[in-house]
């Protein structure tokens, strides 16, 4: 379950930092948010929970929502967080719509799961192949995703740095920076679908969002960020499981309420730390 | 169709959620604080959920209070961590945001290990069942209403200038925490009674969308309010008329649906007027 668990925070973790830098965390929420239209319309399509479709609807939708907020933005003139709300809960409302229409009598897609998720029944999906046991599905979609989040981080290093901090230079660069966002979106997106399954999609943004949070509190040297907020999303993630087993909770709000607990504790000692200097 | 005492209760209902909604949504709007909304809509839930675990019954009156303190809770966070760290506003709305949610959801999976037949109406007071709403809701939406107009009524132009003119009015001696105050107070009742019509996640819209779609067609801010609040109650009670037609339609869906039709138009409206615009100049 730990595996599982850190499977899912992981390549969140790392993203989410890029999101926060850009300021463009809300729109990692509505990505996640607004998946779910894309995910409901490949299982129309396919009629199963098959893995592919689903990552393409996904991939589809996510990159949708953003060109749509762009949209809203730039050729409305919508204020950006007015674009935001009215972009996901649209998509949203489209994706709870479809459900009651088509799918409401399969009990294999509800809107509580898709909000809330299931760290415990995830795992009871397994991956058995020759008679031995490979981990669960979770851990073996999620595992090459952040093998190809860390590969694509290291090796954008220096594209992403100017697309988080100075897009104009590198529009003027020549640099296509809007593929470059459009790039991270798909990969916010495919997570926020294989992820959805086990944490739900509100979880999904607490685990984008609170370790860079923590992380920017404790450093602010651009590469070390990415190092803080991956040990966080880890730690909290071993926390979580532990503490929830014991009181015998969900385990997936117990991990983001406790890196929730991780941020407010390095806040107050901040302000602690720093009274004592001043 | 008016003869059925539940189909007047819901259409009063939405009507009233969409007119509390549009309100105070104009003025998050105005402060480019549209987020909050959000933020303030999920965080509620742990606060619901200890009044309800504390009293064991679920009367909307004590789940109100449950959630306006957790909501109260939340936009304190919210402005002492803007204060404190030198996150940006909209990660620390996130932040916020999910770590309220997520202890809900702990202290809903904390209930449920010992059920009792109350907790059915936890689940709708997240998602939203407008069916189930009683006249004493409707009571307390018209005590709500009435005091959120008030308090428009006699401060509207405060409201808009601090919107507009933030440190004008601060170095005018007006006070920025009553201002902030006042319109937390206006959010937190507004989307608390909002959240058991539409659920979580479509508060938002309906205190985010009919603004932003007034928006596109007006740019006078007294126009604008009014236009605001005849699209959100019109497209409450008309989603909510649309989801009675057929059974076990969602309500929230169905009014979103509706709101995203009408800002459409709007953005047709307002392509169609510049165009024609630019022509005149060109």
């Amino acid at each position: 379950m730990i595996l599982t668990a850190i499977s899912v925070a992981l390549p969140a973790s790392l993203l989410g930092v890029l999101l926060v830098m850009k300021r463009m965390i809300m729109v990692g929420d509505a990505i996640s948010h607004a998946v779910l239209p894309g995910i409901v319309i490949a299982f129309l399509i396919v009629d199963s929970r098959e893995s592919i479709p689903m990552l393409i609807g996904a991939a589809i939708t996510g990159v949708l929502t953003t060109v749509l907020i762009d949209f809203l933005k730039r050729k409305l003139r919508v204020q950006e967080d007015a674009a935001i709300g009215t972009a996901f809960t649209f998509l949203f409302a489209l994706g709870v719509l479809l459900i009651a229409f088509y799918a409401g009598k399969n009990t294999d897609l509800d809107q509580e799961c898709v909000l809330y998720g299931d760290l415990e029944t995830s795992i009871l999906d397994q991956l058995i192949w020759n008679g031995r046991l490979f981990g669960t599905r979770a851990i073996a979609q999620l595992f090459p995703l952040s093998l190809i989040v860390v590969f694509v981080l290291i090796l954008g290093n220096r594209g992403w740095k100017v697309w988080a901090f100075n897009s104009e230079f590198g529009n003027l660069k020549g640099m296509k920076t809007n593929l470059w966002q459009l790039g991270l979106m798909t990969l916010v997106s495919i997570h926020a679908v294989l992820s959805f399954e086990s944490v739900g999609v509100i979880m999904v943004v607490g685990l984008l969002v609170l370790p860079p949070a923590c992380a920017l509190q404790l450093t602010t040297k651009y590469s070390k960020v990415f190092i803080y907020s991956a040990c966080i999303g880890m730690l909290s993630c071993v926390l979580g499981v532990f503490v929830g087993g014991m009181i015998n909770i969900s385990i997936a709000p117990t991990i983001v309420s406790i890196n929730g607990l991780i941020f407010t504790t390095i806040v107050i000692i901040n302000q602690i730390r720093s009274r004592i200097i001043a | 169709m008016f003869s059925d005492p539940t189909l007047v209760r819901v259409f009063l209902g939405t009507f009233l959620i969409g007119l509390i909604a549009a309100v105070v949504g104009f003025f998050t709007f105005l402060q480019k604080k549209a987020l909050i909304g959000d933020a303030v809509s999920h965080a509620i839930l742990p606060g619901v959920i200890l009044a309800y675990a504390f009293s064991g019954v679920r009367e909307t009156w004590i789940l109100l209070i449950g959630a306006f303190v957790s909501g109260w809770l939340a936009t304190q966070q919210i402005s002492w961590l803007e204060r404190t760290t030198k996150l940006k506003s909209d990660t620390v709305i996130a932040v916020v945001m999910s770590t309220f949610f997520a202890l809900g959801l702990c202290g809903l999976s904390w209930l449920q290990l010992n059920p009792d037949d109350g907790q059915a109406g936890l689940s709708d007071f997240l998602f939203g069942k407008i069916a189930a709403i009683s006249m004493v809701d409707i009571y307390f939406l018209m005590g709500i209403a009435i005091f959120i107009l008030l308090v428009v009524a006699l401060r509207f132009r405060y409201f808009v200038s601090f919107a507009f003119n933030r440190e004008f009015m601060i170095g005018k001696g007006f006070s920025e925490k009553r201002n902030s105050f006042l319109l937390n107070t206006m959010i937190i009742l507004a989307v608390a009674m909002g959240i058991q019509a539409l659920g979580v996640v479509l508060m938002s819209a309906l205190l985010i969308v009919p603004v932003a779609s007034a928006r596109m067609l007006t740019n006078k801010i007294n126009l604008l309010f009014v236009v605001a609040i005849g699209i959100g109650c019109f497209s409450a009670v008309f989603g909510a008329y649309i989801s009675t037609l057929k059974e076990n339609m969602p309500t929230g869906p169905w009014i979103i649906m509706v709101l995203t039709m009408i800002t459409s138009f709007a953005a047709l409206t307002r392509w169609i007027v510049s165009k024609n615009k630019q022509v005149k100049h060109g």
